[in-house]
Protein backbone atom coordinates (compact mmCIF):
# COMPACT_ATOMS: atom_id res chain seq x y z
CA UNK A 1 0.00 0.00 0.00
CA UNK A 2 2.86 2.32 0.41
CA UNK A 3 6.44 2.34 -1.77
CA UNK A 4 9.05 4.82 -1.59
CA UNK A 5 11.66 4.64 -3.84
CA UNK A 6 14.93 6.98 -3.64
CA UNK A 7 12.84 9.44 -1.29
CA UNK A 8 15.93 12.41 -0.68
CA UNK A 9 14.45 15.27 1.27
CA UNK A 10 17.08 18.26 1.84
CA UNK A 11 17.14 21.52 3.45
CA UNK A 12 19.17 24.81 3.39
CA UNK A 13 21.77 21.76 1.15
CA UNK A 14 21.73 19.80 3.48
CA UNK A 15 20.64 16.19 3.41
CA UNK A 16 18.34 15.35 5.92
CA UNK A 17 16.61 11.83 4.40
CA UNK A 18 17.85 9.79 1.63
CA UNK A 19 15.79 6.63 1.66
CA UNK A 20 16.43 3.86 -1.66
CA UNK A 21 13.40 1.72 -0.70
CA UNK A 22 11.08 0.82 1.63
CA UNK A 23 7.48 -1.09 1.31
CA UNK A 24 4.54 -1.64 3.48
CA UNK A 25 1.69 -3.71 3.23
CA UNK A 26 -1.88 -3.06 4.71
CA UNK A 27 -1.83 -5.35 8.24
CA UNK A 28 1.60 -4.56 8.62
CA UNK A 29 3.02 -2.41 11.72
CA UNK A 30 6.13 -1.03 11.32
CA UNK A 31 7.95 1.03 14.00
CA UNK A 32 10.75 3.69 12.89
CA UNK A 33 13.76 4.00 15.69
CA UNK A 34 16.68 6.08 15.61
CA UNK A 35 18.40 8.74 17.36
CA UNK A 36 17.35 12.12 17.82
CA UNK A 37 17.41 14.00 14.35
CA UNK A 38 18.07 10.92 12.39
CA UNK A 39 15.36 11.40 10.32
CA UNK A 40 12.05 9.82 11.63
CA UNK A 41 10.13 12.45 11.40
CA UNK A 42 11.28 13.85 8.01
CA UNK A 43 10.12 10.63 6.98
CA UNK A 44 6.86 10.82 7.99
CA UNK A 45 6.35 14.52 6.85
CA UNK A 46 7.54 13.03 3.60
CA UNK A 47 4.82 10.57 3.28
CA UNK A 48 2.24 13.15 4.51
CA UNK A 49 3.09 15.94 2.01
CA UNK A 50 3.99 17.88 4.85
CA UNK A 51 7.96 19.02 3.14
CA UNK A 52 9.30 19.29 -0.22
CA UNK A 53 11.20 15.65 -0.98
CA UNK A 54 12.87 14.00 -4.39
CA UNK A 55 11.73 10.86 -5.80
CA UNK A 56 8.40 8.70 -5.27
CA UNK A 57 6.32 8.12 -2.86
CA UNK A 58 3.52 5.78 -4.25
CA UNK A 59 0.15 4.96 -2.21
CA UNK A 60 -1.77 2.08 -3.27
CA UNK A 61 0.60 2.30 -6.26
CA UNK A 62 -0.07 5.62 -7.30
CA UNK A 63 1.84 8.86 -6.28
CA UNK A 64 0.54 10.68 -3.55
CA UNK A 65 0.98 14.13 -5.35
CA UNK A 66 -1.75 12.39 -8.24
CA UNK A 67 -4.28 11.66 -5.59
CA UNK A 68 -7.22 14.16 -5.45
CA UNK A 69 -6.75 16.00 -1.99
CA UNK A 70 -10.03 14.79 -0.78
CA UNK A 71 -9.51 11.18 -1.69
CA UNK A 72 -5.88 11.01 -0.04
CA UNK A 73 -7.42 12.52 3.04
CA UNK A 74 -9.03 9.78 3.05
CA UNK A 75 -6.42 7.68 3.38
CA UNK A 76 -4.07 8.91 4.79
CA UNK A 77 -4.21 9.99 8.42
CA UNK A 78 -1.61 11.53 10.22
CA UNK A 79 -1.05 11.77 14.06
CA UNK A 80 0.65 14.54 15.18
CA UNK A 81 3.32 14.11 18.19
CA UNK A 82 1.36 18.08 20.01
CA UNK A 83 -1.85 19.88 19.10
CA UNK A 84 -1.49 23.62 18.93
CA UNK A 85 -5.38 23.57 18.75
CA UNK A 86 -5.52 26.78 21.71
CA UNK A 87 -9.58 27.15 20.73
CA UNK A 88 -12.32 26.22 23.04
CA UNK A 89 -13.73 23.30 21.10
CA UNK A 90 -15.42 20.43 23.14
CA UNK A 91 -13.33 17.05 22.42
CA UNK A 92 -15.84 15.62 21.08
CA UNK A 93 -16.49 18.53 18.26
CA UNK A 94 -12.35 18.15 17.97
CA UNK A 95 -13.22 14.65 16.55
CA UNK A 96 -15.75 15.94 14.31
CA UNK A 97 -13.19 17.69 12.71
CA UNK A 98 -11.90 14.55 10.96
CA UNK A 99 -15.34 14.17 8.97
CA UNK A 100 -14.08 17.33 6.89
CA UNK A 101 -13.14 14.82 4.25
CA UNK A 102 -15.86 12.60 4.72
CA UNK A 103 -19.03 12.41 3.51
CA UNK A 104 -21.59 11.31 6.76
CA UNK A 105 -24.94 12.00 7.82
CA UNK A 106 -25.30 13.92 11.10
CA UNK A 107 -26.92 10.54 12.53
CA UNK A 108 -23.98 8.38 11.00
CA UNK A 109 -21.50 11.27 12.36
CA UNK A 110 -22.55 10.98 16.07
CA UNK A 111 -22.65 7.06 16.21
CA UNK A 112 -19.06 7.37 14.22
CA UNK A 113 -17.49 9.42 16.95
CA UNK A 114 -18.85 7.66 19.19
CA UNK A 115 -17.30 4.43 18.20
CA UNK A 116 -13.67 6.46 17.94
CA UNK A 117 -14.05 8.14 20.84
CA UNK A 118 -14.52 4.73 23.03
CA UNK A 119 -11.60 2.77 20.58
CA UNK A 120 -9.12 5.82 21.75
CA UNK A 121 -10.22 5.57 25.38
CA UNK A 122 -11.28 8.86 25.34
CA UNK A 123 -15.13 8.68 25.23
CA UNK A 124 -15.70 10.14 29.16
CA UNK A 125 -13.88 13.16 27.92
CA UNK A 126 -16.34 14.30 25.26
CA UNK A 127 -18.29 17.34 26.60
CA UNK A 128 -14.84 18.43 27.82
CA UNK A 129 -12.98 21.56 26.76
CA UNK A 130 -10.12 20.28 24.62
CA UNK A 131 -7.59 22.71 25.53
CA UNK A 132 -8.05 21.80 28.90
CA UNK A 133 -6.95 18.12 28.99
CA UNK A 134 -4.02 16.83 29.64
CA UNK A 135 -1.01 16.05 26.82
CA UNK A 136 -2.25 12.15 26.78
CA UNK A 137 -5.84 12.80 26.61
CA UNK A 138 -5.52 15.59 24.03
CA UNK A 139 -3.38 12.88 21.95
CA UNK A 140 -6.09 10.10 21.94
CA UNK A 141 -8.70 12.75 21.33
CA UNK A 142 -6.74 13.67 17.99
CA UNK A 143 -6.03 10.01 17.73
CA UNK A 144 -10.09 9.91 17.42
CA UNK A 145 -10.57 12.64 15.33
CA UNK A 146 -7.83 10.70 12.36
CA UNK A 147 -9.75 7.58 12.98
CA UNK A 148 -13.00 9.24 12.14
CA UNK A 149 -10.89 10.71 9.07
CA UNK A 150 -10.18 7.38 7.89
CA UNK A 151 -13.50 5.59 8.67
CA UNK A 152 -14.40 5.60 4.97
CA UNK A 153 -11.38 4.36 3.20
CA UNK A 154 -12.25 2.56 0.65
CA UNK A 155 -8.82 0.73 0.42
CA UNK A 156 -6.79 0.24 3.10
CA UNK A 157 -5.77 3.16 5.31
CA UNK A 158 -2.45 4.03 5.80
CA UNK A 159 -1.76 5.49 9.40
CA UNK A 160 0.92 7.75 10.56
CA UNK A 161 1.87 8.30 14.05
CA UNK A 162 4.75 10.48 15.41
CA UNK A 163 5.78 9.02 18.76
CA UNK A 164 1.22 8.27 19.91
CA UNK A 165 2.72 6.66 23.31
CA UNK A 166 5.01 9.27 24.44
CA UNK A 167 2.50 11.92 25.95
CA UNK A 168 0.59 8.51 27.77
CA UNK A 169 0.76 6.78 30.93
CA UNK A 170 1.52 3.21 30.95
CA UNK A 171 -1.50 1.85 30.71
CA UNK A 172 -2.55 3.95 27.78
CA UNK A 173 1.15 3.54 25.92
CA UNK A 174 -0.44 -0.14 25.60
CA UNK A 175 -3.79 0.87 25.36
CA UNK A 176 -2.16 2.39 22.00
CA UNK A 177 -0.27 -0.19 20.87
CA UNK A 178 -2.79 -3.08 21.28
CA UNK A 179 -5.29 -0.79 19.05
CA UNK A 180 -2.36 0.17 16.41
CA UNK A 181 -2.39 -3.86 16.16
CA UNK A 182 -6.34 -4.35 16.17
CA UNK A 183 -5.98 -1.69 13.71
CA UNK A 184 -3.95 -3.45 11.70
CA UNK A 185 -5.65 -6.55 11.63
CA UNK A 186 -8.83 -4.36 10.10
CA UNK A 187 -6.35 -3.94 7.20
CA UNK A 188 -4.31 -0.72 8.21
CA UNK A 189 -1.00 -0.28 7.54
CA UNK A 190 0.54 1.76 10.75
CA UNK A 191 3.95 3.19 10.94
CA UNK A 192 5.03 4.65 14.23
CA UNK A 193 7.45 6.83 15.59
CA UNK A 194 8.44 4.98 18.86
CA UNK A 195 11.68 5.41 21.23
CA UNK A 196 10.82 2.14 23.48
CA UNK A 197 12.61 -0.76 21.78
CA UNK A 198 10.73 -3.03 24.03
CA UNK A 199 7.49 -1.45 22.44
CA UNK A 200 8.50 -2.10 19.22
CA UNK A 201 9.51 -6.08 20.40
CA UNK A 202 6.05 -6.46 21.46
CA UNK A 203 3.93 -4.50 19.16
CA UNK A 204 5.26 -4.13 15.85
CA UNK A 205 6.17 -6.94 13.03
CA UNK A 206 8.58 -5.00 11.33
CA UNK A 207 11.36 -2.02 12.23
CA UNK A 208 13.60 0.30 10.55
CA UNK A 209 16.39 1.91 11.89
CA UNK A 210 17.57 5.69 10.77
CA UNK A 211 20.92 7.02 11.31
CA UNK A 212 21.87 10.44 9.34
CA UNK A 213 18.71 10.07 7.43
CA UNK A 214 19.56 6.33 5.97
CA UNK A 215 18.08 3.09 6.52
CA UNK A 216 20.54 1.64 8.94
CA UNK A 217 18.87 -1.28 9.63
CA UNK A 218 15.27 -3.13 8.93
CA UNK A 219 13.42 -6.33 9.61
CA UNK A 220 12.16 -8.37 11.94
CA UNK A 221 12.65 -6.79 15.63
CA UNK A 222 13.81 -9.22 17.21
CA UNK A 223 16.94 -9.61 14.65
CA UNK A 224 17.36 -6.13 14.20
CA UNK A 225 17.32 -5.04 18.43
CA UNK A 226 20.05 -7.09 18.80
CA UNK A 227 22.75 -5.09 21.33
CA UNK A 228 25.34 -5.24 18.97
CA UNK A 229 23.44 -2.26 17.16
CA UNK A 230 21.97 -1.01 19.91
CA UNK A 231 25.14 0.15 21.24
CA UNK A 232 26.08 1.38 17.56
CA UNK A 233 23.10 3.55 17.37
CA UNK A 234 22.33 4.99 20.89
CA UNK A 235 25.61 4.28 22.64
CA UNK A 236 24.28 2.49 25.13
CA UNK A 237 24.76 -1.17 25.94
CA UNK A 238 21.27 -2.36 26.88
CA UNK A 239 21.04 -5.83 29.81
CA UNK A 240 18.46 -7.96 28.52
CA UNK A 241 16.58 -11.07 29.41
CA UNK A 242 13.60 -13.67 28.22
CA UNK A 243 10.02 -12.91 30.10
CA UNK A 244 8.42 -16.48 30.96
CA UNK A 245 6.52 -16.47 27.26
CA UNK A 246 9.90 -16.44 25.48
CA UNK A 247 9.75 -12.47 24.88
CA UNK A 248 12.72 -10.97 24.77
CA UNK A 249 13.14 -7.73 27.40
CA UNK A 250 15.58 -4.82 26.96
CA UNK A 251 16.66 -3.19 30.31
CA UNK B 1 -20.91 27.74 29.61
CA UNK B 2 -22.60 27.36 25.93
CA UNK B 3 -25.74 28.59 24.78
CA UNK B 4 -27.79 27.10 22.17
CA UNK B 5 -26.80 28.91 18.75
CA UNK B 6 -30.44 29.59 18.01
CA UNK B 7 -31.57 31.09 21.04
CA UNK B 8 -28.20 33.59 20.54
CA UNK B 9 -29.32 34.03 17.03
CA UNK B 10 -32.74 34.83 18.19
CA UNK B 11 -31.32 37.31 20.44
CA UNK B 12 -28.96 39.10 18.82
CA UNK B 13 -31.56 39.92 16.05
CA UNK B 14 -34.02 40.89 18.57
CA UNK B 15 -31.72 43.63 19.95
CA UNK B 16 -30.24 44.45 16.80
CA UNK B 17 -34.32 45.29 15.61
CA UNK B 18 -34.82 47.11 18.58
CA UNK B 19 -31.39 48.90 18.02
CA UNK B 20 -32.42 49.73 14.17
CA UNK B 21 -35.01 51.61 16.05
CA UNK B 22 -33.36 52.90 18.40
CA UNK B 23 -30.99 54.33 16.27
CA UNK B 24 -33.77 56.12 13.95
CA UNK B 25 -35.59 57.74 16.77
CA UNK B 26 -33.04 59.70 18.49
CA UNK B 27 -30.38 62.08 17.60
CA UNK B 28 -29.54 66.03 18.38
CA UNK B 29 -33.04 66.74 16.76
CA UNK B 30 -35.84 65.82 19.13
CA UNK B 31 -38.34 63.41 16.99
CA UNK B 32 -41.19 61.61 18.29
CA UNK B 33 -40.32 57.54 17.53
CA UNK B 34 -43.39 56.46 16.45
CA UNK B 35 -43.32 59.52 13.72
CA UNK B 36 -39.75 58.61 12.78
CA UNK B 37 -40.66 55.39 12.38
CA UNK B 38 -43.90 56.08 9.75
CA UNK B 39 -41.63 58.58 7.96
CA UNK B 40 -39.18 55.63 7.12
CA UNK B 41 -42.31 53.93 5.92
CA UNK B 42 -43.84 56.70 3.88
CA UNK B 43 -40.20 56.67 2.25
CA UNK B 44 -40.09 52.81 1.38
CA UNK B 45 -44.02 52.84 0.18
CA UNK B 46 -44.77 56.40 -1.04
CA UNK B 47 -47.62 56.81 1.80
CA UNK B 48 -48.53 60.00 3.46
CA UNK B 49 -48.56 58.52 6.98
CA UNK B 50 -46.16 60.62 9.23
CA UNK B 51 -47.05 63.95 10.48
CA UNK B 52 -43.67 65.48 10.27
CA UNK B 53 -42.70 68.56 8.80
CA UNK B 54 -39.82 68.67 5.49
CA UNK B 55 -36.75 69.06 7.19
CA UNK B 56 -37.83 66.75 10.20
CA UNK B 57 -38.69 64.35 7.13
CA UNK B 58 -34.91 64.99 5.94
CA UNK B 59 -32.97 64.39 8.52
CA UNK B 60 -34.59 60.73 9.42
CA UNK B 61 -34.49 59.71 5.69
CA UNK B 62 -31.55 61.46 4.14
CA UNK B 63 -29.44 61.57 7.69
CA UNK B 64 -30.45 59.14 10.00
CA UNK B 65 -31.37 56.25 7.56
CA UNK B 66 -28.13 56.04 5.80
CA UNK B 67 -25.83 56.51 9.16
CA UNK B 68 -27.79 53.57 10.64
CA UNK B 69 -27.29 51.50 7.35
CA UNK B 70 -23.82 52.03 7.16
CA UNK B 71 -23.45 51.04 11.08
CA UNK B 72 -24.90 48.14 10.07
CA UNK B 73 -22.96 46.85 7.41
CA UNK B 74 -19.63 47.96 8.43
CA UNK B 75 -20.12 46.30 12.31
CA UNK B 76 -20.80 43.14 10.28
CA UNK B 77 -18.20 43.51 7.80
CA UNK B 78 -15.05 44.27 10.67
CA UNK B 79 -16.94 41.46 12.83
CA UNK B 80 -17.10 38.74 10.32
CA UNK B 81 -13.60 39.91 9.40
CA UNK B 82 -12.60 39.64 12.27
CA UNK B 83 -13.12 36.03 13.09
CA UNK B 84 -11.69 35.19 9.85
CA UNK B 85 -8.82 36.75 10.93
CA UNK B 86 -8.60 35.25 14.08
CA UNK B 87 -9.10 31.77 12.44
CA UNK B 88 -6.16 31.74 10.18
CA UNK B 89 -3.86 33.32 12.38
CA UNK B 90 -4.94 30.88 14.80
CA UNK B 91 -4.91 33.88 17.57
CA UNK B 92 -7.81 35.33 19.21
CA UNK B 93 -5.68 38.76 19.61
CA UNK B 94 -5.69 38.66 15.74
CA UNK B 95 -7.68 41.43 13.95
CA UNK B 96 -8.56 42.78 10.63
CA UNK B 97 -5.77 45.34 11.64
CA UNK B 98 -2.99 43.24 12.25
CA UNK B 99 -2.19 42.09 8.49
CA UNK B 100 -1.82 45.62 7.61
CA UNK B 101 -5.15 47.43 5.90
CA UNK B 102 -6.37 49.59 8.22
CA UNK B 103 -2.77 50.99 8.39
CA UNK B 104 -2.54 50.84 4.43
CA UNK B 105 -5.71 51.73 3.64
CA UNK B 106 -5.07 55.28 6.21
CA UNK B 107 -2.09 56.20 4.61
CA UNK B 108 -4.16 56.05 0.87
CA UNK B 109 -6.77 58.13 2.37
CA UNK B 110 -4.93 60.78 4.09
CA UNK B 111 -2.77 60.93 0.52
CA UNK B 112 -5.91 61.47 -1.10
CA UNK B 113 -6.87 64.03 1.99
CA UNK B 114 -3.76 65.79 1.20
CA UNK B 115 -2.82 66.16 -2.16
CA UNK B 116 -6.20 65.31 -3.94
CA UNK B 117 -7.61 68.52 -5.77
CA UNK B 118 -10.68 69.82 -3.49
CA UNK B 119 -13.17 68.43 -6.01
CA UNK B 120 -12.26 65.56 -6.10
CA UNK B 121 -11.26 64.41 -2.14
CA UNK B 122 -15.07 62.72 -1.95
CA UNK B 123 -14.39 59.90 -4.03
CA UNK B 124 -10.73 59.75 -3.89
CA UNK B 125 -10.50 59.23 -0.25
CA UNK B 126 -12.35 55.69 -0.39
CA UNK B 127 -10.87 54.84 -3.49
CA UNK B 128 -7.28 55.71 -2.31
CA UNK B 129 -7.73 53.97 0.90
CA UNK B 130 -9.21 50.46 -0.36
CA UNK B 131 -6.35 50.49 -2.94
CA UNK B 132 -3.33 50.64 -0.63
CA UNK B 133 -5.17 48.75 1.94
CA UNK B 134 -5.36 45.56 -0.77
CA UNK B 135 -1.78 46.68 -1.91
CA UNK B 136 -0.37 46.81 1.48
CA UNK B 137 -2.13 43.25 2.05
CA UNK B 138 -0.92 41.76 -0.42
CA UNK B 139 2.56 43.11 0.64
CA UNK B 140 2.39 41.93 3.79
CA UNK B 141 1.77 37.96 2.08
CA UNK B 142 4.12 38.58 -0.10
CA UNK B 143 7.09 39.02 2.58
CA UNK B 144 5.46 36.13 4.43
CA UNK B 145 5.58 33.30 1.90
CA UNK B 146 8.10 31.24 2.00
CA UNK B 147 8.83 27.66 0.28
CA UNK B 148 7.19 25.90 2.78
CA UNK B 149 4.06 27.94 2.66
CA UNK B 150 3.22 31.19 4.47
CA UNK B 151 4.40 31.67 8.05
CA UNK B 152 2.22 33.19 10.39
CA UNK B 153 5.03 34.34 12.49
CA UNK B 154 6.42 36.52 9.66
CA UNK B 155 2.78 37.55 8.63
CA UNK B 156 2.22 39.30 11.75
CA UNK B 157 5.71 40.73 11.99
CA UNK B 158 5.30 42.17 8.41
CA UNK B 159 1.87 43.51 9.20
CA UNK B 160 3.25 45.05 12.93
CA UNK B 161 6.72 46.76 10.79
CA UNK B 162 4.19 48.06 7.69
CA UNK B 163 1.83 49.64 10.41
CA UNK B 164 4.49 51.28 11.85
CA UNK B 165 5.62 52.85 8.50
CA UNK B 166 1.76 53.60 8.00
CA UNK B 167 1.55 55.45 10.81
CA UNK B 168 5.18 57.36 10.24
CA UNK B 169 4.10 58.19 6.74
CA UNK B 170 0.72 59.51 7.54
CA UNK B 171 2.87 61.45 10.22
CA UNK B 172 4.90 62.92 7.90
CA UNK B 173 2.38 64.22 5.43
CA UNK B 174 0.08 65.61 8.39
CA UNK B 175 3.17 67.66 9.48
CA UNK B 176 2.29 68.66 5.74
CA UNK B 177 -0.81 69.15 5.71
CA UNK B 178 -3.31 72.31 5.93
CA UNK B 179 -5.06 73.23 8.80
CA UNK B 180 -8.35 72.45 7.48
CA UNK B 181 -7.10 69.32 5.81
CA UNK B 182 -5.79 68.38 9.39
CA UNK B 183 -9.08 68.34 10.68
CA UNK B 184 -10.57 66.17 8.79
CA UNK B 185 -7.95 63.63 8.58
CA UNK B 186 -7.80 63.56 12.53
CA UNK B 187 -11.86 63.27 12.41
CA UNK B 188 -11.17 60.62 9.52
CA UNK B 189 -8.69 58.23 11.94
CA UNK B 190 -10.82 58.36 14.57
CA UNK B 191 -13.60 56.28 12.46
CA UNK B 192 -17.21 58.55 11.85
CA UNK B 193 -20.12 57.28 9.99
CA UNK B 194 -21.56 60.62 9.16
CA UNK B 195 -19.90 60.30 5.77
CA UNK B 196 -22.69 57.53 4.53
CA UNK B 197 -23.23 57.90 0.56
CA UNK B 198 -25.82 55.81 -1.37
CA UNK B 199 -22.55 54.76 -2.86
CA UNK B 200 -20.67 53.61 -0.25
CA UNK B 201 -23.52 51.90 1.19
CA UNK B 202 -24.23 49.80 -1.82
CA UNK B 203 -20.50 48.79 -1.97
CA UNK B 204 -20.64 47.27 1.34
CA UNK B 205 -23.77 45.70 1.17
CA UNK B 206 -22.04 44.37 -2.03
CA UNK B 207 -18.78 43.18 -0.04
CA UNK B 208 -21.21 42.19 2.91
CA UNK B 209 -22.94 39.45 0.62
CA UNK B 210 -20.01 38.48 -1.09
CA UNK B 211 -17.50 38.30 1.77
CA UNK B 212 -20.36 36.05 4.07
CA UNK B 213 -20.95 33.38 1.25
CA UNK B 214 -17.70 32.97 0.56
CA UNK B 215 -16.50 32.87 4.53
CA UNK B 216 -19.04 30.84 5.14
CA UNK B 217 -18.44 28.38 2.63
CA UNK B 218 -14.88 27.89 4.09
CA UNK B 219 -16.02 27.90 7.78
CA UNK B 220 -15.21 23.85 7.84
CA UNK B 221 -11.86 24.34 6.10
CA UNK B 222 -11.51 27.61 8.79
CA UNK B 223 -12.55 25.13 11.67
CA UNK B 224 -9.59 22.02 10.36
CA UNK B 225 -6.62 25.21 10.36
CA UNK B 226 -7.24 25.59 13.95
CA UNK B 227 -6.10 22.37 14.52
CA UNK B 228 -2.67 23.75 12.52
CA UNK B 229 -1.71 24.08 9.41
CA UNK B 230 -0.22 20.89 8.45
CA UNK B 231 -3.12 18.69 10.23
CA UNK B 232 -5.37 20.61 8.15
CA UNK B 233 -3.17 19.79 5.06
CA UNK B 234 -3.98 16.17 6.17
CA UNK B 235 -7.75 16.52 6.11
CA UNK B 236 -7.98 17.33 2.51
CA UNK B 237 -7.58 21.27 2.54
CA UNK B 238 -5.53 22.93 0.12
CA UNK B 239 -4.59 24.98 2.67
CA UNK B 240 -1.88 28.20 0.99
CA UNK B 241 -4.87 28.42 -1.31
CA UNK B 242 -7.29 29.19 1.29
CA UNK B 243 -5.08 31.52 2.99
CA UNK B 244 -4.73 33.63 0.11
CA UNK B 245 -8.06 33.75 -0.32
CA UNK B 246 -9.11 34.29 2.85
CA UNK B 247 -6.76 37.25 3.15
CA UNK B 248 -8.36 38.85 -0.43
CA UNK B 249 -11.37 38.64 0.73
CA UNK B 250 -10.60 40.44 4.14
CA UNK B 251 -8.62 42.85 2.54
CA UNK B 252 -11.32 43.80 -0.33
CA UNK B 253 -14.21 43.50 2.79
CA UNK B 254 -12.10 45.46 5.32
CA UNK B 255 -10.57 48.18 2.83
CA UNK B 256 -14.40 49.01 2.01
CA UNK B 257 -15.46 49.25 5.72
CA UNK B 258 -12.24 51.28 6.32
CA UNK B 259 -12.85 53.90 3.21
CA UNK B 260 -16.63 54.27 4.34
CA UNK B 261 -15.66 55.21 7.55
CA UNK B 262 -12.11 55.84 9.02
CA UNK B 263 -10.31 53.20 11.28
CA UNK B 264 -12.89 51.60 13.74
CA UNK B 265 -11.31 49.68 15.78
CA UNK B 266 -12.06 46.71 18.17
CA UNK B 267 -15.51 45.34 16.33
CA UNK B 268 -13.20 42.89 14.74
CA UNK B 269 -11.52 42.25 17.72
CA UNK B 270 -13.92 41.61 20.57
CA UNK B 271 -16.81 40.88 18.68
CA UNK B 272 -15.97 36.90 18.00
CA UNK B 273 -14.50 36.55 21.16
CA UNK B 274 -18.06 37.60 22.75
CA UNK B 275 -20.02 35.31 20.22
CA UNK B 276 -17.20 32.76 20.84
CA UNK B 277 -18.15 32.70 24.31
CA UNK B 278 -21.55 32.12 23.83
CA UNK B 279 -21.46 29.18 20.91
CA UNK B 280 -18.06 28.06 20.63
CA UNK B 281 -15.47 28.23 17.88
CA UNK B 282 -17.43 26.54 15.80
CA UNK B 283 -17.07 29.33 12.37
CA UNK B 284 -20.72 27.84 10.67
CA UNK B 285 -21.57 29.52 13.80
CA UNK B 286 -19.58 31.87 14.79
CA UNK B 287 -19.33 33.80 11.30
CA UNK B 288 -22.79 34.70 10.78
CA UNK B 289 -23.82 35.31 14.66
CA UNK B 290 -20.10 37.38 14.45
CA UNK B 291 -21.60 39.74 11.62
CA UNK B 292 -25.08 39.82 13.37
CA UNK B 293 -23.60 40.84 16.88
CA UNK B 294 -20.95 43.29 15.24
CA UNK B 295 -23.94 45.40 13.36
CA UNK B 296 -25.86 45.40 16.66
CA UNK B 297 -22.29 47.08 18.90
CA UNK B 298 -21.06 49.40 16.02
CA UNK B 299 -24.79 50.58 16.08
CA UNK B 300 -25.42 50.71 19.61
CA UNK B 301 -21.82 52.72 19.75
CA UNK B 302 -22.85 55.07 17.04
CA UNK B 303 -26.16 55.95 18.77
CA UNK B 304 -24.29 55.99 21.85
CA UNK B 305 -22.01 58.48 19.79
CA UNK B 306 -24.67 61.22 18.73
CA UNK B 307 -26.67 61.60 22.24
CA UNK B 308 -23.73 61.85 24.71
CA UNK B 309 -23.02 64.97 23.93
CA UNK B 310 -25.74 66.88 21.37
CA UNK B 311 -25.76 68.58 19.58
CA UNK B 312 -22.09 67.57 18.96
CA UNK B 313 -21.24 64.17 17.81
CA UNK B 314 -18.29 62.31 19.37
CA UNK B 315 -16.45 59.94 16.42
CA UNK B 316 -17.69 56.52 16.34
CA UNK B 317 -14.17 55.34 16.68
CA UNK B 318 -13.60 56.67 19.67
CA UNK B 319 -16.63 54.86 21.36
CA UNK B 320 -15.57 51.62 20.40
CA UNK B 321 -12.29 51.96 21.69
CA UNK B 322 -13.86 53.40 25.28
CA UNK B 323 -15.94 50.29 25.54
CA UNK B 324 -13.57 48.01 23.13
CA UNK B 325 -10.07 48.48 24.98
CA UNK B 326 -11.38 48.13 28.69
CA UNK B 327 -13.65 44.79 27.84
CA UNK B 328 -10.44 43.42 25.96
CA UNK B 329 -8.27 43.81 28.61
CA UNK B 330 -11.38 42.35 30.99
CA UNK B 331 -10.98 39.54 28.57
CA UNK B 332 -7.36 39.10 29.01
CA UNK B 333 -7.25 39.42 32.70
CA UNK B 334 -9.84 36.32 33.10
CA UNK B 335 -7.95 34.30 30.34
CA UNK B 336 -4.87 34.58 32.04
CA UNK B 337 -7.05 33.51 35.40
CA UNK B 338 -7.79 30.74 33.57
CA UNK B 339 -4.20 29.75 32.31
CA UNK B 340 -5.96 30.04 28.81
CA UNK B 341 -3.02 32.49 27.56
Amino acid sequence: MLRIENLVCHSDGKSLLDIEGLQLKGGETLAVLGPNGAGKSTLLRAVSGDCGYDGEVLVHGRNRRHWRSNYLARHLGVLPQASVLTFPFLAHEVVSLGAIPLKLSQRCMRAEIRRVMELCDCDHLSERHFPSLSGGEKQRVQLARVLLQLSQAEESPLLLLDEPTSAQDLGHQHHMLRLTNQLAREGYGVISILHDLNHTLHYCKRCIVLENGRVRYQGQPDDVLVPEHIGEIWNYRPAYGWLQDDRLVLA
Amino acid sequence: MRIPAFRVALALIGALAISLVLSIATGPLALPGSQSLLALIDHLFDSQLAQLQEYQRAVIVDMRLPRTLLAVLTGALLAQCGAVMQGLFRNPLADPGIIGVSSGAAVGAVLAIVAAPAAWVAWATPVAAFSTGLLTTLAVYALARTANGTSVTILLLAGVALAAFAGSAIGLMSYFASDQDLRSLSLWQMGSLTSASSQGLLLSLAALVLTSIQFQRRAAALNALLLGEAEARHLGIQVERLKLELILLTAVAVGIAVANTGVIGFVGLVVPHIVRMLVGPDHKLLLPLSAVCGALMLLLADTLARVLVPPAEIPVGIITALIGAPFFLFLLIKQRRLGKL
